[in-house]
């Protein structure tokens, strides 16, 4: 900034410098011509005068001699005393006319000064002296003539003759002359006061310079013209030419022409003009430099004055800037302090009222803001955070309501449960509650409380608890609801309401009793594969409708079958394109997955809705509980097999009909070595095959290879083959018998396995042991007793 | 008792659209598909009976007799019959198991089969 005030002050002053210069110059110029001009006319008169005081002499000498008679003696003494009181003549002459000197005692007188004293003597060749222009010039023209001057070589001195004739009778008689030496125009021309360069030059009327500065060269020895012809410019060479023509014409004048200086052609002004009595032209030189000389003083002065006055400008220029930019410095300090949340930087303080110290305010003011801003919005951070702690709490409160400890009835194999509830971002109202009655029932539950929220969790707290109790004294699901819809109902202010769905699960017979409040009807998955909705239709939601009563259904479960009970969480569940999870979503999931333990199950549930969901938010809470009766208690109480003594054969098939002929072979051998009978064998043969082959084809859910574990013993009594498995339970004892009383066009293929070993074997047991099916084939060897080919008593 | 899994057939077209089929060894989980495939080359051209010499027959399953319940659906499905015969006892216990006797016809030799036939054709 400094620097371009800086530059803009210099273009001004180098703008007013430059049109200064311009028109100084010019003046300048105009001015020198004059001056040269005015000195030319002042030096002309005083050589006019000079001249012109000689001249008056001669005539008034001449003049006289006219008078008088034209002896030696006479003559001489004139000669003697003009010369005595005229100091500025160098000589005088008085040449008689030969043809009129008849008679007279002299020809020639010439009288001089000689050192300190005047000498007047005879010339000694007269007769070339007559021949000389200074007497010739007169005679002939008979008036006074200016003779050119010349070099004196006995005195030393250069000299202008003026001769007079002396008249007598209308004839000239005889002629005066005198001589005058140059010396003294010379020395008014040198003293003249001129500058550096410039010069005063006096031409004759040939040309031959008279005077000149340079003495020795040029004064007396060349002419102008012959100055112009010894230039090697031809320019130069002309304008010597024209100015010579110009200063011999007779008039006065001036020109400017161009004429070296060194090695360069620089422009000079000549004034002239001419001196009246002698012809001679007088100039005054002046080379154009010296005359511009003091303006380029001036300017070199102007230009040290310009560049001071700059410096001068700097010191404020910088002063006011710093003062600008200061603020502005520490404002962006601060910005940058204030971007990393500091807001206690310090900010200039500005005393002024210009634009700083109103951007400075506005600066502050924007700091006030936002120290505001950012403190409410801390305050409602913390709120929100204490919020979302409450909800936290709530959800804490949710979860810990609902039983959480899986499995969650360890001593009862006969039961395949568990359940889970995934809570949504704010707290819902689902619940699941079971327990075991007492050893032959098995209370479950699903429900779902309106809204969401912490009131949602606390009336499903209340629901929840309420309906426990209520089920512990009246065992009935419908009447249970009805009370619990009686309470809930009765004070209903918030006119919330919790659907639910429970139910009683007798565990000797398998009877499912059960009353739906306004819930999802669960799914029943049943062995063989078949799914049913428990959708009758649905009774009031629990606390909408005081008075209202819940209808009691029934269903008989055969063992294996599973209950799905489901809130609409699962089904309602959105992709991130909103389509639900619905229930044929549902219903596929369970036909592929239901014979997965419970566990499991809805594990692979819980992927399943993420992986529909896709990362769109969970809108509400899911929740399912799943339960599988296994058999009856007695079923799984049958004596297990004393497996005390080591078994009499063992053989590990991997699960690949690859494997079959191993089996068969292993059968033969043990048959043989074990003294088997043959019907015995034979029917060995068949279960086991039946049994195994099975295993291979239905029991896994994946591709893995899994090893089928079979041990034989051997009794006196029967032999016993225990197979065990880690494939999907499934107990075939349970299996229902085929109807083979169809003819065989219109029954199913297969079915029959289970029913074969059923008929050949004495004895078929089935247990889950640790995650494996454990199957005992028995058969009697001895003399069967009573029943054979009767299952064995469950 | 065959010590081998093996299941070996011949059969031969008595007349037209009448096969006898003998099966020697096991018809289990691993042989049975080799019963049917023989049972698709015979069901290329049209079947009124199919006659099974189980005289050489040791052994049964239900995947066996699966085979035999199918062979049966089809040629109800085409008005034919299957005739068994020579069956031997362990092979009869899991025929009556199943309860699949009544619906085909168990003789005791290949001539009782025969002449059972030439009344059907007769009939027919």
């Amino acid at each position: 900034m400094v620097a371009l005030i800086l530059l803009g002050a210099g273009l001004v002053l180098l703008l007013v410098l430059g049109y200064s210069y311009l028109a100084q110059r010019e003046r300048l110029i105009v001015q020198a011509v004059r001056e040269g001009g005015a000195l030319a006319q002042s030096v002309a008169f005083q050589i006019e005068a000079t001249l012109g005081r000689a001249e008056a002499t001669v005539r008034q000498t001449g003049l006289t001699l006219g008078e008088q008679e034209l002896r030696r003696a006479g003559s001489a003494d004139l000669i003697h005393r003009t010369l005595e009181a005229n100091p500025e003549m160098f000589g005088m002459a008085v040449a008689l006319n030969p043809a009129m000197a008849a008679g007279s005692d002299f020809q020639i007188l010439y009288g001089w000064r000689d050192g300190a004293g005047l000498s007047v003597l005879d010339r000694p060749a007269p007769d070339e002296d007559y021949r000389s222009e200074w007497f010739t010039a007169p005679c002939k023209l008979n008036q006074p003539v200016w003779i050119e001057p010349y070099y004196d070589e006995q005195a030393k001195v250069t000299m202008v003759t003026y001769s007079v004739p002396v008249m007598r009778g209308g004839k000239v008689a005889a002629v005066v002359t005198c001589d005058l030496s140059l010396a003294g125009i010379r020395g008014l021309l040198a003293s003249l006061d001129l500058g550096k360069g410039s010069m005063a030059v006096l031409l004759s009327t040939r040309g031959t310079f008279i005077a000149h500065p340079d003495h020795s060269e040029i004064e007396m020895k060349q002419s102008m013209y012959s100055l112009a012809d010894s230039q090697a410019d031809p320019e130069v060479r002309r304008s010597l030419h024209e100015l010579g023509k110009r200063m011999l014409s007779g008039q006065s004048g001036h020109m400017s022409y161009r004429r070296p200086f060194g090695d360069t052609l620089n422009v000079a002004h000549m004034n002239y003009l001419t001196i009246p009595c002698t012809g001679w032209a007088l100039g005054i030189f002046q080379p154009e430099a010296q005359v511009l000389a003091p303006l380029v003083r001036l300017n070199r002065i102007s230009m040290l004055v310009a560049v001071g006055s700059l410096v001068l400008l700097l010191i404020p220029a910088l002063g006011i800037a710093w003062s600008i930019t200061r603020p502005l410095q520490l404002l962006a300090n601060a910005t940058e302090r204030l971007a990393t949340g500091d807001f206690d930087a310090a900010l200039p303080q500005v005393k002024s009222h210009d634009e700083v110290a109103q951007l400075t305010a506005a600066f502050e003011q924007m700091r006030r803001d936002l120290r505001h801003y950012i403190a409410d919005l801390t305050e409602t951070t913390a709120v929100k955070e204490r919020m979302a702690g409450e909800l936290s709490a709530a959800r804490e409160i949710q979860m810990s309501i609902v039983p959480k400890l899986f499995p969650p009835l360890p001593n009862r194999p006969d039961i395949d449960l568990h359940a889970m509830l995934i809570p949504a971002q704010e707290v819902g109202g689902d619940l699941y509650d079971f327990a075991l009655l007492d050893d032959e029932h098995l209370y479950i539950a699903i429900g779902d409380v309106s809204g969401k929220g912490i009131p949602a969790s606390l009336l499903m707290a209340v629901g929840k608890t309420l309906m426990k109790s209520t089920v512990q004294t009246v065992r009935t699901p419908g009447r249970a609801l009805a009370h619990v819809n009686h309470e809930l109902a009765e004070d209903n202010e918030t006119c919330m309401f919790i659907t639910m769905f429970c139910g009683i699960l007798n565990l000797k017979t398998g009877d499912f009793i059960y009353a739906n409040a306004g819930h999802n009807p669960p799914l029943l998955v049943r062995q063989d594969g078949r799914i049913e909705a428990l959708d009758e239709r649905p009774s009031p939601a629990l606390g909408a409708c005081l008075g209202a009563a819940y209808q009691n259904h029934s269903r008989r479960l055969n063992p294996g079958d599973l209950l799905v009970l489901y809130t609409d969480g699962v089904t309602e569940a959105m992709s991130p394109t909103f389509e639900m999870f619905g229930d044929d979503g549902l219903l596929e999931f369970v036909r592929c997955e239901g014979h997965l333990d419970a566990k499991p199950l809805l594990e692979n549930m819980a992927l399943a809705l993420h992986a529909h969901a896709a990362g769109a938010a969970q809108s509400d809470d899911i929740t399912a509980l799943v339960v599988r009766w296994r058999a009856t208690m007695g079923a799984l109480e049958a004596p297990v097999e004393d497996v005390s003594c080591p078994p009499d054969a063992v053989l590990n098939l991997r699960n690949s009909l690859e494997e079959f002929p191993l089996l068969v072979a292993w059968i033969e051998e043990q048959g043989s070595i074990l003294e088997l009978p043959p019907v015995v064998i034979s029917n060995l043969n068949l279960a086991l095959e039946e049994w195994v082959v099975n295993v291979i084809q239905y029991g896994y859910t994946d591709t893995l290879e899994h090893r089928i574990e079979l041990q034989l013993w051997r009794d006196a009594a029967e032999v016993r083959v225990v197979i065990g498995d880690d494939g999907r339970p499934f107990d075939p004892t349970a299996h229902a018998a085929p109807d083979t009383s169809l003819p065989v066009a219109e029954r199913p293929i297969g079915g029959l396995g289970i029913h074969f070993i059923r008929k050949t074997m004495d004895r078929f047991t089935y247990r889950r042991d640790d995650g494996h099916n454990i199957v005992t084939l028995a058969k009697a060897i001895q003399s069967p007793p009573q029943g054979q080919g009767e299952p064995a008593p469950c | 008792m065959s010590a081998t899994n093996i299941l070996k057939l011949k059969s031969s077209e008595q007349r037209v659209g009448c096969f006898l089929v003998k099966l020697d060894g096991r018809l289990d989980t691993t042989t049975h598909q080799q019963l049917s495939a023989l049972l698709d080359v015979i069901f290329a051209t049209p079947v009124r009976a199919i006659t099974l010499d189980l005289a050489g027959l040791d052994y049964m399953s239900s995947m066996g007799l699966r085979v035999l319940m199918q062979m049966m659906k089809r040629l109800a499905a085409q008005n034919g019959s299957l005739l068994l015969s020579n069956a031997k006892d362990s092979i009869k216990a899991v025929l009556e198991i199943a309860n699949v006797l009544p619906s085909m016809s168990l003789f005791a030799s290949i001539e009782e089969a025969d002449a059972y036939l030439d009344t059907i054709q007769k009939n027919a």
